[in-house]
């Protein structure tokens, strides 16, 4: 029951936050298909990341361990620092292709 | 592909987040754990096989390898094997775990006739190796291999495949029934890296 709680005041604070944003921001609302499209193209843009660093990080790992006689755990690159870092470059690109236009804008109504 | 084609398996990619996120709040990776995880046999052995578990650069044990140590002693004071092994390389100019291990071991009365280190493994794969080496020639064939209940399955594939007959004694360190999503995303996280492991040995031919 703690457990729903916490999805419960995930619930709150996004109401509160949208109440807030189409209020006090004015900011017109979103459709919330396009919107949830959106926050699955980041999600989805920082899981590519993820599996890239950690891929990539393995592939160096074994290179090293293979021409050097300097033994690196393969640990290193399932440390859960990389989780974040790995969807801030998932946000990060979202953003530029925003920014560049090659990504959809989410539609808004205006109040 | 095309462009259209990779936005949808980008979201798709996103949608699998989201349902990690939703399976924390469930029991899911309880039940997964359930799974994945070894029971205990514990038998009587020719020699008692401790992981390492990892030594910090002061010298003092890991969580991990302090639960590792404290399970092969128990059962050595048990009388289940007349030896215990314990594995555990150094990094560079660093403690040397398996040392570590058999200091403990002596401060806790266990004869030092009765203890074997090995510090050639770094990987399982290369402890099983390196314990092979050793143990064999004082034929030891039948082991209790004591390491965490995930680790287990695939610690006891690459033991066999070393010439061993392997009894499992699990440590209790990996708690399947935790309730928080913090606890539930740790425990899907080692879930999911014992089974990317598991595969990576099967490939490299380890089990």
């Amino acid at each position: 029951m703690a457990e729903l709680l916490v999805v419960l005041i995930f619930a709150a604070t996004s109401t509160v936050a949208w109440a807030l944003n189409v209020t006090i921001l004015r900011l017109g609302v979103p459709r919330l298909g396009a919107l949830g499209a959106d926050v699955l193209e980041c999600l989805g843009f920082g899981v590519i990341f993820l599996t890239a660093n950690v891929g990539v990080g393995m592939l160096t790992v074994f290179l090293l361990r293979g021409v050097t006689s300097w033994f690196v755990t393969l640990y290193v690159f399932v440390d859960v620092i990389l989780v974040p870092v790995s969807f801030v470059q998932g946000v990060a690109l979202f953003c530029w292709r925003r920014q560049s236009g090659t990504s959809h804008e989410v539609p808004v109504v205006r109040l | 592909m095309s462009a259209r084609t990779g936005l949808v398996v980008v979201r798709l990619l996103g949608a699998g987040v989201l349902g990690v996120v939703l399976a924390v709040f469930t029991p899911l990776p309880n039940r997964l754990a359930d799974y994945a995880r070894v029971a205990p046999r514990l038998d009587a052995a020719d020699a008692i096989v401790v992981l390492g578990g990892g030594v910090h650069p002061d010298g003092t044990l890991s969580c991990e390898a302090l639960h590792r140590a404290t399970r092969g002693l128990v059962l050595y004071h048990q009388g289940l094997a007349p030896l215990v092994a314990f594995s555990g390389a150094g990094s560079r100019g660093g403690p040397v775990e398996a040392e570590v291990y058999s200091r403990l071991a002596r401060d806790l009365q266990i004869p030092p006739e009765a203890i074997v280190t090995v510090s050639g493994g770094r990987t399982t794969h290369e402890e099983a190796v390196a314990l092979a080496e050793v143990l064999r020639p004082r034929r030891v064939h039948r082991i209790l291999l004591v390491t965490n209940s995930l680790h287990l399955t695939r610690a006891a594939g690459a033991f066999e495949k070393a010439g061993f007959q392997v009894a499992p004694a699990p440590t209790d360190v990996v708690p399947t029934s935790v309730r928080g999503a913090q606890e539930r995303l740790a425990l899907l996280r080692q879930v999911a890296l014992e089974v990317a492991a598991r595969t990576f040995y099967r490939l490299a031919g380890y089990l």
